[in-house]
């Protein structure tokens, strides 16, 4: 019988460590997605930093929607739309790549080219 | 001669656009993206301690103001709003949502400068989030419809605040 209650025991012990070690993964994995998010929102009150990394109030209060979000399964597109909403595509520390944001991708690009097409053409000379 | 000309007045014409565009824009004002869209609804607690639902606020114009105690161009437009709610007051609510701020610096900011607006507590700020609010003082004026017709970021004179309520009535 003892050794019946120890095994009892000994599995429910197992079970909880095991369910205690996964909930921590799980919550690990959840706030390195909710800074992966942060860090990708401009932090309204110290500008040049993402919320993940500014003091301010306010990017505390964001941090903590993005964590009630992510808790209820929201996906990091539609937390950075819900910011988008509400504060503009200014809020997104990437612009989207689309419209005039294209030129940010493309005319770096064409300068490149263009210095290079530039100095094949006196080094022919 | 008149190609390379052509082609440096091409690559500089639009940088020195760009540069001219860019600087001559405000660096705190926040655009907003309300502008044109609905208000978000609220549900926050009055100074008084009671519960107030967007839901209760039908009927009206509004003006929202998202302000604070240790907000320094708040106590400069809080004057305007006094008179703008002496005289709009039946035809339009005012609302104050307190930002980052606490119950008791406001309860004795009401008895000393007076409470122009209905004020509304938003403790962890998610109405202010919700709002796009980057720092106070904002004022949001939203029509009969609940469209938020405009957003001003920093203090309001008595004659931007006049153009803005007329402009919902």
């Amino acid at each position: 019988m003892n050794k019946h209650w120890k095994n009892i025991f000994g599995n429910c012990y197992s079970l909880a460590i095991f369910g205690l070690a996964l909930t921590a993964l799980a919550q690990d994995s959840m706030e390195e997605r909710v800074q992966a998010v942060a860090l990708e929102l401009r932090c309204p009150v110290c500008r040049g930093v993402p919320i993940a990394e500014s003091p301010s109030q306010l990017a505390q209060d964001m941090m903590k929607i993005i964590r009630e979000k992510s808790a209820v399964g929201e996906s990091r597109e539609e937390i950075l739309d819900y910011f988008e909403n509400r504060y503009g595509e200014w809020i997104l520390l990437r612009p989207k790549p689309e419209g005039i944001n294209l030129s940010l991708w493309i005319l770096p690009g064409l300068f490149l080219i263009a210095g290079l097409l530039v100095i094949l053409k006196r080094v022919k000379h | 001669m008149i190609r390379r000309v052509l082609l440096l007045i091409g690559i500089v014409a639009p940088i020195i656009y760009i540069l001219v565009y860019g600087l001559g824009r405000n660096p705190y004002q926040l655009p907003s993206a309300l502008e044109g869209k609905k208000a978000p609804a609220f549900s926050l607690e009055s100074l008084q301690g009671e519960a107030v639902r967007w839901e209760e606020l039908q009927g009206k114009p509004i003006v929202i103001n998202f302000w604070a105690t240790w907000c320094g161009p708040c106590y400069l437009e809080h004057p305007v709003f006094m008179t703008a709610k002496e005289r709009y007051g039946p035809q339009v609510a005012f609302l104050g949502i307190v930002y980052q701020d606490e119950k008791l610096n406001v309860e004795k900011f009401v008895e000393e400068f007076g409470e122009p607006f209905l004020i509304l507590f938003d403790p962890e700020g998610k109405t202010a989030i919700d709002y796009g609010v980057g720092g106070v003082p904002e004022t949001f004026f939203i029509d009969r419809d609940r469209i938020v017709v405009e957003k001003h970021t920093g203090i309001l004179n008595e004659q931007t605040l006049e153009k803005h309520i007329r402009e919902l009535l």
